[in-house]
């Protein structure tokens, strides 16, 4: 028996390479866990004519907790220019993290980054963009991004004292920190 | 395999309109409900059963078609329930319906053809008839499944049950409510409309209903369903909200919230070794929390201090009678004037931290989460040390005690707690006069309570050495709250007040003076009106712990230094205005002095002398208190909003600044103040 997430996934793959939304279309789902799909921006925007890479990651708890989704940036493909794209291809949107709904999908996530970019008016990195590339989890999911404002909310309890247990702080800037 | 008779009865007895009490594998994972509630619901008819969905369907399809198109349970799907029930403790009724779920999965899987024909089947494909998909998790039900209570979507019972509250973690405090994953409405909640016709629990008679029945009012169901127009409400009387089958949310947050408030209430003992302060381990967070910050000065073996014994130590001292409090003082004072080896124990308690982060409060949290890394990492460094500096430590101790009192040196050979502290009372180095009568308190006796079990030696302090001690005291608070609130951007009060109090323990801690006088005059500089006031729960927080441990240390090594020998303007200015200053530094905090690479925390940092470690930041504080010194005011504080502590703020390392000028208040005042300036702050 497989599980919700691959039961989901195997519809939404279905839907997908039924009817994929404009702009948007699946590079690789060669299992359950990691897909790629291309994404334009449509009409008029400062992404005119650049197409992303976009990785979604999935867990076995899929649809009910959020995908890992993230810009690629290697050789071929760089995320793009966003105040809420960081370079290593972190996106800091609601929807996925604490505005995640077991109703979105795959297609519904692209949608959503794709009006995120249509909406860009200006090309550049968000603030303490660096910093946060240089001490950023994997997961962006283990990134904790506030949204209003996008400030920080610290995990600073855990921190205390912790049993003695080494943590990990990652001083991001101000605003972006990550303790593992 | 069983016989069909058989499954059938099993079927009518454990089931409810041919779905089922317990949750048929959608998800795996341990359910986290309450499995005994949501029998009932299912049963009382207000949640939809656990329907076993199917894959796909059509609406052409034969009643077998449907039944065909069920999701099947292989084999290992009865040990999932099986363990499941168990887990919820809903005990013998359900591990029948999990056999039972077993026997028909069994059955449905070795299907064949004409084992549907039975007419006893057909009308569990009816139920299934215009089934609706629901859309979390895309599987097909009947079409009388729950319906979100504000924007009447389809749920099915399964998906239902996997939305809950966001967990309350240790550092999110709170347990939100869950929105409708449909709406985004808060207070996610369920209405169901039960098929006119009943089979299985709650039906009349045991006859299933026949296939005409259930068509027609399967369809009629339907048709209600999808007219509903009306939203109900969280607490409407048919509405099952995720609350309801999990009655033990609150109780859950509770717990949360207690393990945090023992967590904060832990200590950390700090052993000081020549100008170092060195963190020798923490105690047990089972102290109910205090309202004072305490810190205690305490002998000890070097290396983790059990926390039992502190917790003794503790409790001895509140009852300790007054009397013997002076000597705890001149100890205190002896310790620090020698920059001795006694051991120092800093503690503090979190319910001001929680407060700030109850009223979402976020720019302190990031010094408190800076603060407490700080304290993280002595305790690592500890560790390291206490085996360097075991050996170097003893000796230096056997030094000290020879000059001390010959009684007192019988304990001397291994240091021992209330020894050692005698000891420490004659060479204090502060003008301090053993014996002399207690001081009557001036604060407020909770202070005094609280603050009693670990600020002994601050409760019935001498009037003299109270005096000696107020005065960089109440200098130094306004300082440090002016730090404290350029500091934090968003200046918020109790950010503030932990600065504030904090400022007040080191100063304790080092002129191991007078935590009263102190609390008097430090508290209405931010809390304005009322002079002795109580110094309120919230003010000693974690990062007052923190601040005050690491303040400590480097007030001691500024001490030592013997570049902050000046004493600091006397009178203390009334500075609640400085609270409310903001000033808009606090990006740059978190960059401040130690920032692991990526490392273990106790990795990143060098075990140096303190004094070389921030050599700079040190420098700068003291250069500020001479100036002010210059300047000659004792009302005027130094730290004019262009003085040299307030610049650098912006720019380089706040966080650490306002440590340690915090603490270099308390440094000074150990070190150099004139029993002059003493008197006068002492009669404030």
């Amino acid at each position: 028996m497989s599980s919700i997430s691959v039961r989901r996934l195997q519809k939404e793959l279905r839907e997908i390479n039924k009817d994929c939304p404009q702009g948007i279309k699946l590079v690789k789902a060669d299992d359950f866990e990691t897909w790629y799909l291309t994404l334009e921006v449509l009409g008029e925007s400062l992404y005119k004519g650049e197409t992303f890479m976009l990785k979604f990651r999935f867990d076995a708890q899929y649809p009910i907790s959020s995908p890992s989704v993230t810009f690629v940036a290697d050789d071929k493909h760089q995320p793009p220019l966003h105040s809420h794209v960081y370079s290593n291809g972190h996106i800091c949107a609601n929807i996925l993290g604490d505005g995640w709904s077991p109703v979105l999908s795959v297609s519904a996530v692209c949608i959503s980054l794709q009006s995120m970019l249509a909406s860009s008016r200006k090309k550049e990195r968000p603030e303490g963009n660096d910093r946060y590339v240089q001490y950023a989890p994997d997961d962006p999911k283990k990134s904790r991004f506030v949204y209003e404002g996008m400030h920080l909310i610290l995990d600073f309890q855990e921190l205390y004292f912790a049993d003695l247990t080494p943590y990990t702080v990652h001083f991001l800037d101000d605003r972006i920190w990550e303790v593992s | 395999m069983g016989n069909s008779a058989s499954s059938s009865r099993a079927h009518q007895e454990d089931t409810v309109d041919y779905g089922y009490l317990t949750p048929q594998g959608v998800y795996t994972g341990t359910p986290d409900w309450n499995q005994q509630i949501v029998a009932q619901l299912i049963i009382d008819r207000r949640l939809a059963p656990f329907y076993r969905p199917l894959e796909e369907y059509d609406e052409n399809w034969e009643d077998e078609q449907i039944l065909a198109a069920r999701r099947q349970h292989p084999g290992e799907n009865v040990a999932t329930s099986d363990s499941s029930v168990r887990s919820d403790g809903t005990g013998a009724t359900y591990s029948n319906v999990s056999r039972s779920n077993s026997v028909h999965s069994s059955l449905h899987s070795g299907r064949r053809p004409g084992a549907l024909k039975e007419p006893s089947r057909l009308p569990e494909a009816m139920a299934y008839r215009g089934a609706v998909e629901c859309p979390i998790c895309f599987l097909y039900y009947p079409p009388n499944i729950n319906r979100s209570r504000c924007c009447d979507q389809a749920i099915c019972t399964e998906c239902f049950v996997q939305i809950k509250r966001s967990e309350p973690t240790t550092t999110h405090l709170v347990s939100d409510p869950a929105a409708c994953p449909y709406c985004v409405q808060e207070n996610f909640g369920v209405t169901y409309t039960p098929p006119v016709w009943r089979a299985g629990i709650g039906a009349d008679g045991s006859a299933p209903i026949n296939v005409l029945n259930s068509r027609g009012s399967s369809q009629q169901s339907v048709e209600m369903n999808r007219n509903r127009r009306k939203s109900f409400g969280a607490d409407s009387a048919e509405v099952v909200t995720i609350d309801h089958i999990r009655p033990d949310w609150e109780a859950k947050l509770a717990a949360v919230r207690a393990a945090v408030a023992r967590r904060a209430n832990r200590r950390i003992i700090m052993r000081q070794v020549g100008d170092r302060l060195i963190p020798v381990g923490v105690t047990s967070g089972r102290m109910h929390p205090l309202n004072g910050e305490t810190v205690i000065i305490a002998n000890g073996d070097p290396g983790v201090e059990n926390s039992n014994e502190n917790e003794g130590r503790s409790r001895r001292s509140r009852r300790r009678p007054h009397q013997q409090q002076p000597q705890d003082i001149n100890q205190l004072l002896g310790t620090v004037g020698l920059g001795g080896q006694d051991l120092e124990e800093v503690s503090s308690n979190d319910m001001g931290f929680i407060n700030m982060h109850n009223t979402n409060v976020h720019g302190s949290p990031l010094q408190c989460l800076f603060l407490s890394l700080l304290i993280q990492l002595m305790v690592m460094e500890a560790m390291r040390l206490s085996l360097l500096e075991h050996e170097e430590r003893q000796r230096k101790e056997a030094e000290e005690k020879k000059k001390k009192e010959a009684e007192l040196l019988a304990k001397g050979g291994k240091p021992d707690d209330n020894g050692h502290r005698e000891n420490e009372a004659g060479p204090s180095s502060s003008s301090s006069v053993p014996g002399l009568p207690p001081i009557p308190t001036t604060s407020p006796i909770d202070v005094s309570e609280s603050s009693s079990r670990n600020l002994r030696p601050v409760h019935a302090c001498p009037s003299e050495g109270r005096s000696i001690s107020c005065s960089p005291m109440s200098s130094g608070t306004p300082r440090n709250l002016r730090e404290a609130s350029s500091s934090s951007r968003q200046s918020d009060a109790s950010a503030l007040n932990a600065l504030a109090a904090t400022s007040l323990r080191i100063s304790s801690a080092h002129s191991g003076s007078s935590g009263h006088s102190r609390s008097g005059s430090a508290t209405p500089s931010f809390r304005a009106p009322t002079p002795r006031e109580n110094v309120s729960p919230s003010s000693f927080s974690t990062l007052s712990a923190a601040l005050a441990a690491h303040g400590t240390a480097a007030a001691v090594l500024s001490a030592d230094n013997g570049e902050s020998s000046e004493t600091p303007p006397a009178n203390v200015p009334n500075n609640s205005a400085s609270a409310s200053r903001q000033v808009p530094n606090s990006q740059d905090r978190p960059a401040a002095p130690i920032r692991p690479q990526g490392e273990e925390v106790s990795m990143s940092v060098p075990v140096i002398p303190a004094q070389t470690r921030i050599p700079g930041a040190i420098r700068r504080v003291s250069s500020v208190f001479t100036g002010a010194d210059e300047d000659g005011g004792y009302d005027a504080l130094p730290s004019e909003p262009d003085s040299p502590c307030n610049s650098p703020l912006l720019t380089a390392t706040p966080v650490s600044e306002v440590v340690e000028q915090t603490l270099d208040v308390g440094g000074t005042a150990t070190t150099g103040p004139n029993a002059d300036a003493g008197a006068r702050l002492a009669a404030p």
